[in-house]
């Protein structure tokens, strides 16, 4: 048996880990490039979202590899995601190309079921040593959300231009090399350690823009083409409102570690603009707005990928969010035809439209004359 | 009090149902015309621009109606089977449809059938509250919805098309005419402009058509055992299963798919179902897809030519050709 799995930011990172530890095969598919998509676009149903079309290609490339079983995550709905697999499986099978899936579906109530599936993926190995599995490759996926986010705050003021991306870089060989707990902390720290000597310009007047939207789009630089290295090299600080570690934490084990993510904190935002979860991070983007903008966020992009459902319905409460909390709001629609110079011509003009705001003082301005 | 049922989205399958409920509790209930260039135009206007046809429909009912009535009535239908849902854009409307339309004046509620069916008539009580403090009215006001709403369950399972009994009134399907399966969403299928009439074209040229509404759940919900996994939307079981069942209870010439430009489901359930009939038999299948800006000369031609190639020409001996080919790679 070896097991491909879709790409996604850096869960390959985790997950490759936890399936070695299992001594399960891994193969994984080559990174994300046009040929991927073309690929995707070419066998995939027109109207499925670009998500889909990219897994594809990674299964037809990982399948060229020696790959002979796919891992992913289902769902119950109401988005398109939970049914993903099959779909793809039905076209690959009509290309002569034949998987096996391994399809872990939600309804799980808990971890132990969690694992009971990956029974069927380790044989017999035992149970500590499945857990082990597990948290290793977790912890993988956090240390590099964390950095992650420390990098965006540098990007955003290093004087040379380059510097943080080489330090990141660095760290995601580091991290991907390291055999266990201890010496993923100690990636960690060193890059702490040269993210700090970063020369910076702390006097700078930053800008801090928020992205919120579908989760695929937000989390795979190939899709939402490196918005934050984009955003980061023209001076703004960006951050998620979703970061893999905590959408791990939330539908995989089902809130383990307490605490850990401000999910639910960010659903609780988006009342009165969207009161019913509406399948896929719909919610999260509502509720996203507000949570950015109450902690002091100039501005918000929306991504998507083109006829995303839950995003759509986002999309259309959006402007009145974005009116009633005073914050502006740009929304990203992207899919196979996307073009990158158009893509960031729009970034920085909504950036440029931020600093204006800023300088003019926008908000507090406002708010004395409304005499509130 | 005057409510306002926007005509579209589930209006074809439960306007009987709340026509009763509301007259019963003594509410002037309104709809808005029948779909025609105006609407649209509002909907087209009002809507987010990548919102889909049906989506649109609805938005410029809601719009067209918002101002005649003196509450709109937008219910947040979650589920409309056990553990199924309808896709997310009806599970955000009655936000989009106020925050959009800026409508101060919507009647909503949460309506879900996931767990059981206690949810959803829990659902209609609290809607009924919202009217009348008076809980036996309210009872019986479900009652009679009720009876309606399976007299015009039974009638559809007759052949009958919502909108022959919703809006023409005085038609009766004849099912030995050449028979077409026409596979879509009850509100694209039974608009006649957005769907630029196509029941009613079939029929001017000779032809009868079914459609998943003429299909029982437990029997669509049965065939749609043949999918690797049960979908978790119930349009996904209506128009899969409800495909099967056709083709296999009545002597179909053709099937006939309607799709809405970017619709989700579909995108992933069309190709499902077209894979697989074209594994058990080789019917042909003639795809629609209909957007705003769809032409209709274009669905004439199509249309024609389809019927020509599934009927004239079996009836002249020759055996039906699939449509367009093997369907497989590349298409
Ligand atoms: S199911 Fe499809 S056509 Fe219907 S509202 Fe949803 S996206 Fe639109």
């Amino acid at each position: 048996m070896k097991v491909t799995y879709p790409h996604m930011g850096n869960m390959a990172l985790g997950v490759k880990t936890m399936l070695e530890e299992l001594e399960v095969k891994v193969v994984l598919p080559p990174p994300i490039t046009k040929k991927t998509l073309t690929l995707g676009t070419k066998y995939g149903p027109e109207f499925a979202c670009l998500p889909f079309k990219i897994n594809l290609g990674n299964f037809i490339e990982a399948y060229e590899l020696g790959a002979d079983t796919i891992l992913m995550a289902g769902g119950t709905g109401p988005c398109r995601f939970g049914y993903y697999a099959y779909v793809e499986q039905e076209i690959l099978r009509d290309l002569g190309i034949y998987y096996d899936l391994l399809v872990l579906e939600p309804p799980e109530r808990n971890i132990l079921e969690f694992i009971t599936k990956l029974k069927k993926l380790t044989g017999n190995k035992p149970l500590p040593q499945v857990i082990r599995a597990i948290k290793k490759g977790f912890f993988k996926i956090k240390a590099a959300d964390e950095i992650e986010k420390k990098a965006a705050f540098f990007r955003a003021r290093e004087l040379t231009k380059g510097v943080t991306d080489r330090v990141w870089q660095e760290f995601l060989r580091n991290l991907d090399q390291a055999k266990n707990e201890k010496e993923i902390n100690e990636a960690m720290n060193m890059a702490k350690e040269s993210l700090a000597s970063i020369p910076v310009d702390l006097t700078r007047k930053v800008l801090k823009v928020g992205v919120v939207g579908e989760i695929y789009t937000l989390l795979e630089p190939f899709t939402n083409f490196n918005i934050e290295r984009h955003l980061g090299n023209l001076g703004v600080e960006v951050c998620r409102t979703i970061y893999l570690s905590e959408w791990v934490n939330d539908h995989l084990f089902m809130g383990l570690f307490r605490n850990f993510s401000r999910h639910e904190e960010i659903v609780r935002e988006a009342a009165p603009y969207l009161c019913h979860f509406v399948g896929g991070h719909g919610q999260e983007t509502v509720g996203g707005v507000k949570y950015l903008k109450k902690q002091g966020y100039d501005g918000v992009i929306q991504l998507l990928p083109f006829t995303c459902m839950p995003e759509i319905v986002a999309q259309a409460v959006l402007p009145e969010v974005s009116e009633q909390l005073d914050i502006p709001v740009l929304t990203l629609v992207v899919d196979e035809h996307t073009g990158e110079a158009g893509l960031l011509t729009r970034l920085e003009a909504f950036c440029d439209l931020l600093s204006f705001r800023k300088q003019r003082g926008g908000n507090y301005e406002k708010r004395l004359i409304s005499g509130c | 009090m005057i409510i306002g049922i926007p005509r579209g989205l589930y209006f074809y399958d439960f306007y009987p149902f709340w026509e009763t409920f509301f007259q019963e509790l003594g509410v002037e209930v309104r709809t808005s015309k029948p779909t025609d260039k105006e609407i649209l135009n509002l909907g087209v206007e009002k809507a987010v621009d990548d919102a889909c046809l049906p989506v649109k429909v609805f938005f410029g009912h809601a719009e067209y109606l918002k101002d005649r009535v003196d509450f709109l009535f937008v219910p947040r239908l979650v589920s409309e089977y056990k553990r199924t849902y309808i896709c997310p854009k009806f599970l955000g409307l009655p936000e989009m449809v106020a925050y959009r339309l800026k409508a101060k004046n919507i009647l909503s509620q949460d309506l879900t059938f996931y767990k059981n069916w206690w949810g959803f008539y829990r659902g209609i009580y609290a809607l009924g509250k919202k009217i009348t403090p008076k809980s036996s009215k309210i009872v019986k006001a479900i009652y009679f919805a009720k009876k309606r709403q399976k007299e015009f369950l039974q009638k559809k399972k007759l052949g009958y098309q919502p909108v022959d009994l919703l809006e023409l009134k005085n038609y009766t399907p004849d099912l030995k005419k050449p028979l077409f399966a026409v596979i879509g969403h009850a509100y694209n299928i039974n608009d006649r402009h957005a769907s630029m009439d196509l029941i009613y074209k079939i029929r001017r040229l000779g032809g009868e058509v079914l459609t998943p509404d003429n299909v029982p759940f437990k029997e669509a919900l049965q065939k749609a055992g043949n999918l690797p996994k049960k979908p978790f939307w119930s349009f996904a079981v209506k128009n899969f299963g409800g495909a099967l069942y056709l083709n296999e209870k009545y002597p179909l010439k053709g099937i006939i798919s309607v799709n809405s430009f970017g619709c989700g489901p579909d995108s992933l359930i069309t190709e499902l179902t077209e894979r697989y009939l074209k594994k058990v038999n080789s019917l042909p299948i003639l795809n629609l897809t209909v957007d705003e800006h769809t032409g209709e000369a274009g669905l004439i031609t199509r249309l024609e030519a389809f019927w020509d190639m599934t009927v004239e020409r079996s009836f002249a001996g020759e055996s039906n050709v699939p449509a367009h080919g093997q369907y497989g790679l590349g298409s």
